[in-house]
This record gives C-alpha cells, structure tokens and sequence, in this order.
C-alpha cells in the first residue's frame, strides 16, 4: 500500500474576525470615553445605601473639600464657554476672547472670580501649583460667587443638574452655605453624591 | 502588485502549462496589528470613568418669607433629631418637656428608633436638626436612614436654641421635667 502523505497542517487561525472585533472595541471604548476630570481636592464622599446612579452628562458639581473650600465644575466646553462670558460680564474681569477659551476648557473652579484672569494667564503646571483658595460663598460680605456661578451655569444650560460633592469630615455650616446657596438660586432639587453601601436592613 | 501579476501570468502562458505558478500569498501578518487594537482597548477600557457615582436625592423646601402660610403641627407628632459634634445623636418627641434621648448611628441605634417611631405614630414628622460642631456625614447617615425605613415626612430644619437648651439639660445629668418615663 502506498503511504498516505499526511497533509501538513499549518498552525495559523484567520486572524480577521478577532481583530475586526478589536476595532469595533477600539472604535466604541473611543467615541464613549469621557476622561475623568482632575481632582481638584481629595474627597471622601461619605456613605449612603442611595443606588441611584448619576447620568453623565449635564451635571454641574459643587465640590466641597474637608478644608472647607468650595469648588464648581460643570461639563461641556460649550456651557462653560457661555458660564465664562456671562460671569465676565458680570464681574467686569476684562477676559478676553482667548481668555475665555481657556476658561471652557478647564475642568473645575475654585477661586474668587478677581483672581481668574490672572489664572487663566498662567501655564498648566503653574496652574496647577496655585494653592485654590475656594469660591467665596459669604452672605454676610455680599460675595456669594457661588450663586452667580449657579445662576449663570443654569442660564447656559438650562438642563443643568446640581450635583453637591461634599467630604464626609466637612462641617455643617459649610454644607449649610452651600444648599442654602442652592435654594436662594430656585434649586429645590439637587443630588448628594455619596459612596455604596450595603443595606444591612432586612 | 498588478505587474508582477501580468508578468506571472505571461511566464504561465510561455510555459503553456495549466500549472499556475506559485502564487504570492496575499496574507499578512497581522500580529502586530493585534498588538495595536488590544493596547488601544486596553487603553480605553481603563481610561473610561466607569463607577459612575451614586447620588442621593435631597428636595429642600423654598424659602418662605412668610411664615404665617406654614402648616401647623401637634407636636406630639414631630420627632426631632439632634446631630451634634462627635457623632453624637439626640432624639425627642415634642419640643416643651421633651424626653430627650441619645442614640447613634448603628443600624441598632437610629435606625431602630426612627422604626419604632414612625411605627407607633404614622402622622409622625421627623426634623433632622443638624448642629454646627455635626460633620457631612452625620447629615448624609441621617438622611439615609430616612431613606432606609422610607419615612416620607422629614424636615432639613436649623438647630435653634431650644434644642440646644434640651441638649444641655440632658448631657448636663438633668432630666428635664415632665418627661414621661
């Protein structure tokens, strides 16, 4: 009998159904990724058993820090871009155009309103030295920026969601400043974020 | 490529042989490409802010200038909670002559109390009373424990020198008079 000639096999596998996935994955995790903003403090949010989730867009964040100071953020370069004019407008702070620009591009706030075209001039590593001192939420000195930035967020986007990001070691008062802020802008409603736990309840 | 092709095939024809020549693979390694696709995802898998934070609802009523349109309560029906500083807590039914008693923020200490509370008496209003020296979290504890045995009737209202008086009547050793026991 003849010898049967094994057909050698070639260990190769089509390559092309994996790495067309790996694109589609590529491609999606591209156009979903929203960057997470810098930290502008170190906060631990506190616990709650709360499961609701926060969307991810159209928030306006009041970050308060355990030292007490107090920071706005707010998502999407075009609202920012309207929340710089406005408040430009309102405080006289002489922003130019490109002043403006850089202010849209900035992922959070926490100084008096004077101080930022003197921010904005400086590079990202001098910026990111600058000690923030927080933004002025005093009553009694009339110098609530807070509420200009809450009024102006809402104008320039009426969607907005006030969202208060406060450390669990920060005190009351502040808090207190804070919702109150909230409430003197029209802001019954707004959202606590908090950290999961586990409801021991049964 | 496509005269390389030509020129094989006219090397076939010369030949005359219905044997083609052997063909070029149109395979390419794409190893490399891989390697490219999957760190790019990897990239992206990790750089995408997936916890999205959990939130809490809080609804603070308007302030009313007026305070003659405010809804009257028995104050049988009002339960007040004390937070102070040091995580201590303080609850009391009533405002003259209140009982006032400590708890704490275990799941045996509030919790249980507002349970017993609101079970006892279902027109119960619950005043969270946050004092100066109390922390976010205390705030945030309290509130939660609302949430927990779904109280529907609770009140963010301002430490007064009322509750204070009670306070120090009560962590001063002395019970105030009147109170129930």
């Amino acid at each position: 009998m003849a010898k049967i000639k094994m057909k050698r096999h070639i260990p190769t596998i089509d390559m092309t159904p994996m790495v067309d996935l790996g694109f589609l994955l590529v491609t999606f995790f591209m156009m979903t990724t929203q960057f997470q903003p810098s930290e502008l403090a170190t906060i631990t949010t506190p616990r709650a058993t709360a499961q609701t989730k926060l969307p991810e867009a159209n928030n306006a964040t009041v970050v308060v820090s355990k030292d007490n100071r107090v920071f706005f953020r707010m998502d999407g370069t075009k609202n920012l871009k309207t929340l710089g004019e406005k408040l430009n407008s309102k405080y006289n702070l002489g922003m130019t155009e490109s002043d403006i620009e850089k202010f849209s591009h900035k992922s959070g706030f926490g100084l008096d309103l004077r101080g930022m075209k003197q921010f904005l001039s400086l590079t990202e590593t001098q910026q990111k030295n600058t000690a923030m001192s927080g933004i002025p939420v005093d009553d009694d000195n009339n110098n609530n920026q807070l509420a200009d930035w809450i009024i102006y967020a809402r104008i320039a986007n009426p969607d907005v969601r006030l969202v208060v990001k406060g450390d669990k070691e920060t005190n009351y008062p502040v808090i207190k400043k804070v919702t109150d802020t909230l409430v003197r802008c029209n802001v019954n409603k707004f959202y606590l974020i908090t950290d999961t736990k586990e409801n021991t309840n049964s | 490529m496509a005269e390389i092709n030509t020129d094989q095939k006219q090397k076939g024809g010369e030949k005359g042989l219905v044997k083609k020549g052997k063909k070029m693979s149109t395979r390419i390694d794409m190893t490399p490409m891989v390697d490219l696709a999957f760190l790019l995802l990897t990239f992206f898998l990790l750089a995408t802010t997936f916890i999205k934070p959990q939130v809490m609802n809080l609804i603070l009523p308007e302030k009313n200038q007026d305070n003659s349109n405010q809804p009257k309560v028995n104050e049988k029906n009002v339960m007040s909670i004390v937070l102070e500083g040091d995580n201590k807590v303080y609850w009391y039914i009533g405002l003259t002559n209140a009982q006032v008693n400590e708890t704490n923020y275990a799941d045996t200490g509030l919790r249980k109390v507002v349970q017993e509370q609101s079970k006892a008496n279902e027109k119960l209003t619950i005043l969270i009373k946050p004092a100066d020296a109390s922390t976010y979290e205390n705030l945030v504890t309290t509130l939660d424990e609302m949430a927990i045995n779904n109280i529907q009737k609770y009140v963010l209202d301002e430490y007064r020198d009322e509750d204070k008086a009670l306070i120090q009547g009560f962590t001063g050793g002395v019970r105030t008079a009147g109170g129930n026991s």
